[in-house]
């Protein structure tokens, strides 16, 4: 049962809550289920994001960071703030890129977010794919409310 | 040891996703000190939100593993052991492992990445190093993998698994 549709009004708003190169998710939806919680999350590569024009000058590729900042973004809109702080990535355990993403693909994330350990961390898991149905990365986040050192 | 123009020069990306501003040594297959320094005027600061307070504007994690990645690149660019002249070749972020996001860097801060190269092989960098502002480590980087591939082939068959 898919318990809530949320991004319209955080990503059509004109301002973020933190910096961000452009706005890396496009559609976010929160799966919560049996005590667990997968976001599914989408992203339309689009030249004339900022930045893309210099990723590169003659050949759009979607940065492999960018897939980086779209879990990000989509933990941030599902999430929401706690006493004020975003949640925010603290460690990469492990990222691999294994395909480009290129102008005009569909991207869709889909994140699985683990409960939060002593210190407040927590891991998620993301996925995310090409329209063609090609894996383009896999991530092994943490996450922190207010990032590295709270602040 | 080598200015923007060289830095612009060498990379294959464009403005603003040039985010190496001066390379200060290279120790070439070995290892590399280049800086960034953070503006408020960056392109990542246009939609923070009016009055929002300091916290949101530390650089976003993104950017700042952009930057370490495009110091890598240019460390291994500028390795003689490394061959691209002709090879019209696209360098890849293709992995990392166990990175650490330890503070935040934020407008006014210079980011300092040194990358070592730890091996490459036929077209494969593995590198680690780490990021600091001033005295403050920003982040490590244990393991960053790049890989070279032709530009042509990059839009037909995308990557192999690293």
């Amino acid at each position: 049962m898919i318990s809530g549709v949320l991004h319209r009004e955080t990503m059509i708003k004109p301002f973020l809550p933190f910096a961000a190169p452009l706005r890396a998710v496009d559609h976010v939806v929160v799966d919560r289920r049996d005590g667990a919680m997968t976001i599914h999350a989408s992203k339309l590569v689009d030249a004339d994001d900022p930045y893309m024009r210099g990723h590169f000058p003659d050949f759009t590729i979607y940065p492999g960071v960018f897939i980086i900042e779209s879990v990000r973004q989509a933990v941030a809109t599902a999430l929401g703030p706690r006493d004020g702080l975003m949640p925010d990535i603290v460690t990469i355990n492990s990222v691999r890129f294994l395909a480009p993403a290129l102008e005009g693909q569909l991207l869709t994330l889909e994140a699985v977010v683990d409960a939060p350990v002593a210190d407040g961390t927590f891991r998620v898991a993301a996925q995310c794919k090409r329209g063609d149905g090609v894996t383009a990365a896999r991530l092994d986040l943490e996450f922190r409310y207010g990032g590295p050192q709270g602040v | 040891m080598f200015d923007h123009a060289a830095v612009r020069a060498l990379l294959p990306h464009g403005h603003p996703m040039v985010l190496v501003d001066r390379v200060e040594s290279l120790d070439p297959g070995v290892s590399i000190c280049a800086i960034k320094a953070i503006s408020g005027s960056e392109p990542c600061y246009h939609d923070v939100a009016p009055g929002a307070d300091c916290g949101a504007f530390a650089y976003p994690t993104s950017l700042l593993v952009e930057s370490f990645g495009q110091a890598a690149a240019l460390l291994w660019m500028g390795s003689s052991n490394v061959e691209f002249d002709g090879l019209d070749a696209v360098l890849m972020f293709a992995a990392a492992r166990n990175c650490r996001i330890e503070s935040r860097a934020f407008p006014g801060d210079v980011l300092r990445h040194v990358v070592r190269i730890d091996h490459t092989v036929e077209g494969t960098a593995f590198v680690e190093g780490s990021t600091s502002v001033g005295e403050r480590r920003i982040a490590s980087f244990s393991q960053m993998i790049a890989v070279a591939r032709p530009r042509a082939g990059v839009a037909v068959t995308g990557l192999s698994s690293v």
